[in-house]
């Protein structure tokens, strides 16, 4: 296998993306800048559970998730995803891509086990750059006794903070 | 036993997406990216309307929240619309409302903040809203539209305080 591929819309032509959201232009823009990325194989799903429908009949790689959905939220959904025992894929790759840009909200959906997240309005090089960091430098997975989803310490690579993995209800 | 002793598991599973991508993904290149905005570009004609039908969506909430209650599920629907236009308003190449709507959404986020909104601040958003369409006003760079903008945030945050 080459050490860097040397066409990355022919490389991302292999991936099969889901965009869950409830609005139809937003999908339509997802879309329309992914496919100029390289992504043909992109699926839409209108609400959590048609997302959840898709990930259990298709082979999805990615799903880029918006967060304020109704009657499921993103946020649910990514719980679920991450729940082995309810899960076709605890492991699948996140970006949630929402209007909501607080410090409190990304931590919100770190916790929940979100993989990377992106605030709306998006551009190209943004959502590229999430893609490949996502390929190339994939988080590890934690499990504790309150969690399971990505690594939440990527970006702290001397973590000296408080310890919160033992937060974790010991059964 | 340390701290991290305690019950964590780690687990890498194999990379099997750079195994299909068929390697590591290099920076992105101008080229491709270009191309991506330029396929947004594409749909600016589309902008307008879809933009109208966001704001006609809002006001519609809003008619419905004034006779229901902020409450109930109207006053919630009326929300995930300002939500909507936060997120879209830049895209639709009017930042002015992504502000504001951020403002409205700040403002109704909670069902118990809705309960005791003062509803003639929630209509000052949405007219000014619709205020900044009809006036082609597009960013804060025009004095009107920074000057009103401000004045919602900063009633807001009286109300509210700020959000981290």
């Amino acid at each position: 296998m080459p050490a860097e591929h040397a066409d990355p819309t022919e490389a991302l032509s292999k991936l099969r993306i889901a965009v869950a959201d409830d609005n139809a232009a937003m999908r339509g823009i997802v879309r329309a800048v992914l496919s100029s990325l390289g992504c043909d194989k992109v699926y839409e799903a209108a609400d959590a559970s048609a997302a959840l429908s898709l990930l259990q009949s298709q082979q999805i790689d990615i799903l880029i998730l918006d967060w304020k959905m109704k009657p499921m939220d993103g946020l649910e959904l990514v719980k679920l995803i991450r729940d082995p025992e309810r899960s076709p894929n605890p492991f699948l790759p996140v970006i949630m891509l929402t209007a909501y840009g607080e410090p409190s909200k990304v931590r919100e959906a770190r916790d929940a086990g979100v993989t990377e997240f992106m605030v709306k309005p998006f551009n190209a090089e943004a959502l590229y750059r999430r893609l490949a960091v996502i390929v190339n430098r994939p988080r590890p997975f934690v499990r504790t006794k309150a969690f399971f989803g990505p690594d939440r310490r990527r970006l702290e690579a001397d973590f000296n903070g408080l310890e919160r993995r033992d937060d974790a209800p010991i059964s | 036993m340390t701290q991290r002793e305690k019950p964590i598991e780690i687990i890498n599973p194999p990379n099997m997406l750079k195994v299909k991508v068929g390697g590591k993904l290099p920076n992105a290149d101008q080229a491709m990216i270009a191309r991506a905005e330029s396929a947004l570009n594409n749909l600016k004609s589309e902008f307008g309307e879809w933009l109208a039908e966001e704001v006609a969506k809002l006001e519609e909430y809003l008619k419905a929240a004034k006779s229901q209650g902020m409450g109930g599920d109207m006053g919630e629907m009326l929300f995930t619309s300002a939500h909507d236009l936060r997120g879209l308003g830049t895209t639709y190449e009017y930042p002015i409302i992504t502000r504001i709507a951020a403002s409205l959404s700040k403002l109704i986020e909670t069902p118990e903040q809705r309960e005791t909104v003062p509803m003639s601040l929630v209509e000052a958003h949405v007219g000014a809203i619709k205020a900044a369409i009809i006036q082609n006003i597009r960013n804060a760079d025009d004095p009107i539209g920074a000057q009103l903008a401000e004045e919602l945030e900063t009633r807001v945050i009286a109300l509210v305080g700020e959000r981290e």
